[in-house]
């Protein structure tokens, strides 16, 4: 976070916009999928990672199991959101879980896009439970040299 | 029934530890979901960015190892901005309890999760044993 601090100082970019949305979102997710404590406020499911190269920002986060139709990729202004689902399978009476590490449940996480990403220029694609947002880079705003006359 | 059972599951994963593939590769242990039904063992473990062809699941003997190899999309002049997360490959290993038939375990692998079917050795799968009712007596008489 110390990273993204640096580089826009304005702002808490890429971070999650608020406590209250964390909050909330901790709260959805308890009540989705009961005893999950261990999934604590501080740790956002899914873990996101974010790059930038000349020309773009991406976006990397792992959703194993997840399908295209399991997510929704929006961007409204200058928030960029990514939404998705996934539940445990449905076993028989007879049958019995040993182990249950995976994390299921719904999740949602919130972006605040830096200032040179082109809102309507992002795609998304899923290969392998992997996301990838690609979200393409404005041209830079040329400096404009201001003129400063005597009074 | 039930403790024989905890304990075959535990020795199934209590031979799990991050093995170091090569010298820097970070390496991660998977994780996943294990259920039981009648017919043996089913393991579910999330690989995330693996494809198909670097993943090997293999059985030597009674152990069974998972190793994934994931080729991050990351392009090579990629900066990071923002790290939550490190980047590597995952293993994980386990001793297979002998009430798995070793030579019938399939593999199903889609959408970056793996399903392993480890079935039982027929005679470890709880049997039926038929009840024959004993021909009834005949009608007494009276």
């Amino acid at each position: 976070m110390g990273e993204a601090m640096l580089i826009w100082p304005l702002r808490n970019s890429w971070e999650v916009f608020d406590e209250l949305q964390r909050e909330m979102e901790r709260l959805f997710n308890l009540t989705l999928i009961g005893n999950r404590f261990f999934w604590e406020a501080s740790r956002q499911y899914p873990p996101v990672n974010v790059y930038e190269t000349d020309k773009e920002y991406l976006l990397l986060a792992p959703v194993p199991g997840l399908k295209p139709q399991d997510l929704e990729v929006t961007a409204i202004g200058d928030r960029l959101s990514i939404r998705g689902e996934r539940r445990r399978q449905q076993i028989s009476a007879d049958e019995t879980f040993r182990r249950e590490e995976r994390w299921m449940g719904s999740w949602f996480r919130t972006f605040s896009l830096p200032d040179r990403a082109d809102s309507e220029r992002i795609s998304a694609t899923l290969d392998n439970g992997l996301l990838m947002v690609r979200i393409a880079k404005l041209p830079e705003s040329p400096v404009r040299q201001v003129h400063i006359r005597t009074a | 029934m039930s403790q024989r059972n905890d304990h075959l599951v535990q020795s199934l994963v209590s031979q799990e530890r991050p093995r170091s593939q090569g010298s820097e590769e970070n390496v991660f242990t998977p994780p996943l979901d294990i259920y039981e039904t009648v017919n043996g063992l089913v393991l579910e473990a999330d690989l995330p960015g693996v494809s198909g062809e670097n993943l090997r699941v293999c059985v030597q003997g009674n152990v069974l190892e998972i190793y994934g190899k994931v080729n991050w999309p990351i392009p090579a002049d990629a900066r990071p901005l923002y790290e939550e997360m490190r980047l590597g490959s995952f293993f994980r290993s386990f001793i297979l309890p002998e009430e798995v038939d070793a030579d019938a375990i399939t593999a199903e692998f889609q959408h970056g999760v793996l399903r392993l079917m480890l079935p039982k050795v027929s005679r470890a799968k709880p049997r039926r044993i038929e009840v024959k009712i004993a021909q009834a007596e005949p009608p007494s008489a009276s």
